[in-house]
């Protein structure tokens, strides 16, 4: 049995209220310990770091199967801070993030595939700027305990990590300014359980 | 990285632009909807050298702006070619296409406004534009084929015009827009370039089958200018909105055709000065903090 496994069933004994045979678990983001950082190199000199602040998801773990288990995330692209007010204006222009007409970026997971005794890598569907491509993202369950003030309440910690490149969603004049090729994610996730 | 864009932004469409005027050049009675059909051709060349080959339907709304280039060129050049409608035809096209491209692009932005306030700079330009460009189509009056220096009077604002909104895009962080009309400004100084030195050889027909390509540029920049004024994110209202008047010098100098009385090589500099004044004032009040 996988730690992830055991850390469920742990779970289910330690919730109070009587739990039917559930074959899966739904987890919503808690949007105040979400985190969701980037970085991109920039014409060879530093990475470009950046984070989006607004984001949110739902985890569907089922623990007969990992494999059948999902996620969805949609960020707020709006929420962008590079730690420069005019940068964050200038990359929700058409030119890049174009958040008049695309406000969310958002990923859809298509399969799951586990990896490790907490580890999975999972596929998705990332659609930005209109432009749909496959994505995979290295996931991490970190663990799950109950809040310290509320036992009802449970919480699930994942860190997940993946990179794309934007020139493949249409994002053409980032590379034409030294940016990329790739951006890489960073995603820690604190989801309660619903 | 900066040769790119130079080639892409410059470079390309600065030797379309001379391509297209020396064609015009060579052929022997070219007619109008040809060079029109050409630099409309070439404007989309442009576009594509930018921003790559865009997808149908198009989604984005600059990949809207190729198709509105490609429709240009086409309708323009139809209305070109029927001579005893071709004023009307193309102050219907002008005039239509303003409002058409306002809602194709900003539909989204326009149903979504708070209020009127918050539309109101770009909706002004939109007009202040449409306007500006109806007028310069008739600014030849009657006259289809207006005597050198006179005839490089309109390309040489629509010329300033475009480079004026490349800064002030740029200036408020929209980019590719800023390209845009810095290619729209390098085609147009090509036929610009080679007028000129037609003058200068004592060539006085190649400028009025130069200025007869006008309405083939008019479009394009309207709808350029229109996507500046609703999508860049730290535009200048003010500084935008007054580039029209850039159009209007133009009008004034056709119209007056006081400069005509220069010397041949003084003239065209003469009105290029003039044309400079209101691009200069916008890209100032842009600039100022």
């Amino acid at each position: 049995m996988t730690k992830l496994a055991k850390a469920l069933a742990t779970a289910l004994v330690l919730s109070a209220a009587p739990v039917a045979a559930l074959a899966a678990d739904t987890y919503g983001f808690d949007p105040q310990h979400t985190w969701i950082g980037f970085s991109i190199p920039h014409s060879g000199w530093a990475k470009a770091l950046g984070k989006f602040a607004t984001a949110n998801g739902e985890i569907t773990i089922d623990r007969d199967d990992l494999s059948k288990s999902s996620v969805t995330v949609s960020i707020d692209v709006a929420s962008i801070d590079t730690n420069l007010e005019q940068r964050d204006r200038d990359m929700l222009g058409p030119d890049f993030f174009n958040s008049v007409e695309y406000p969310t970026m958002d990923f859809v997971s298509t399969a799951v595939e586990v990896t490790g005794d907490n580890t999975a890598k999972v596929t998705g569907d990332l659609t930005l700027i209109g432009v749909t491509k496959p994505v995979t993202l290295d996931v991490t369950f970190n663990g799950e305990s109950p809040l310290p003030w509320d036992a009802n309440i449970l919480k699930s910690g994942f860190s997940a990590t993946g990179s794309f490149n934007p020139g493949d969603f249409g994002m053409a004049k980032v590379a034409a300014f030294g940016l990329g090729p790739d951006v890489s994610l960073t995603l820690e996730v604190e989801a309660i359980k619903q | 990285m900066l040769s790119g864009l130079l080639v892409n932004g410059v470079i390309i469409p600065l030797v379309l632009g001379i391509a297209v005027a020396l064609v015009l050049a060579i052929v022997a009675k070219p007619r109008m909807e040809i060079g029109c059909l050409l630099t409309g051709l070439a404007i989309l060349a442009a576009y594509v050298s930018l921003e790559g080959v865009p997808p149908f339907p198009p989604g984005a709304v600059k990949q809207k702006l190729a198709y509105a280039f490609l429709a240009s060129a086409v309708l323009v050049s139809i209305a070109a070619s029927a001579p005893r409608w071709r004023r009307h035809l193309l102050a219907g096209l002008v005039g239509g296409f303003a409002p058409a491209f306002l809602l194709w692009f900003a539909g989204p932005i326009l149903a979504r406004a708070a209020d009127f306030g918050a539309v109101f700079a770009p909706l002004a330009y939109t007009v202040l534009a449409g306007l500006a460009a109806l007028l310069l189509l008739f600014a030849n009056g009657s006259n289809d084929a207006p005597a050198a220096p006179r005839a490089l009077v309109r390309l040489s604002a629509v010329l300033a015009y475009c480079i004026g909104s490349a800064v002030v895009a740029a200036i408020g962080g929209f980019i590719g827009m800023g390209q845009m009309f810095g290619a729209l400004a390098a085609l147009t100084g090509g036929l610009v370039l080679v007028g000129y030195v037609a003058i200068l050889r004592g060539n006085s027909a190649l400028p009025a089958r130069l200025d007869s390509i006008v309405p083939a540029l008019l479009l394009p920049v309207l709808a350029t200018g229109i996507l500046v004024a609703f999508y860049t994110t730290s535009l200048d209202a003010v500084a935008h909105t007054l580039l029209p008047l850039t159009l209007i010098v133009g009008i004034a100098l056709v119209r007056s055709g006081r400069l005509d009385r220069l010397p041949g090589a003084i003239g065209p500099i003469a009105q290029g000065a003039a044309l400079a004044l209101p691009v200069l004032l916008s890209i100032t009040i842009a600039v100022l903090p």
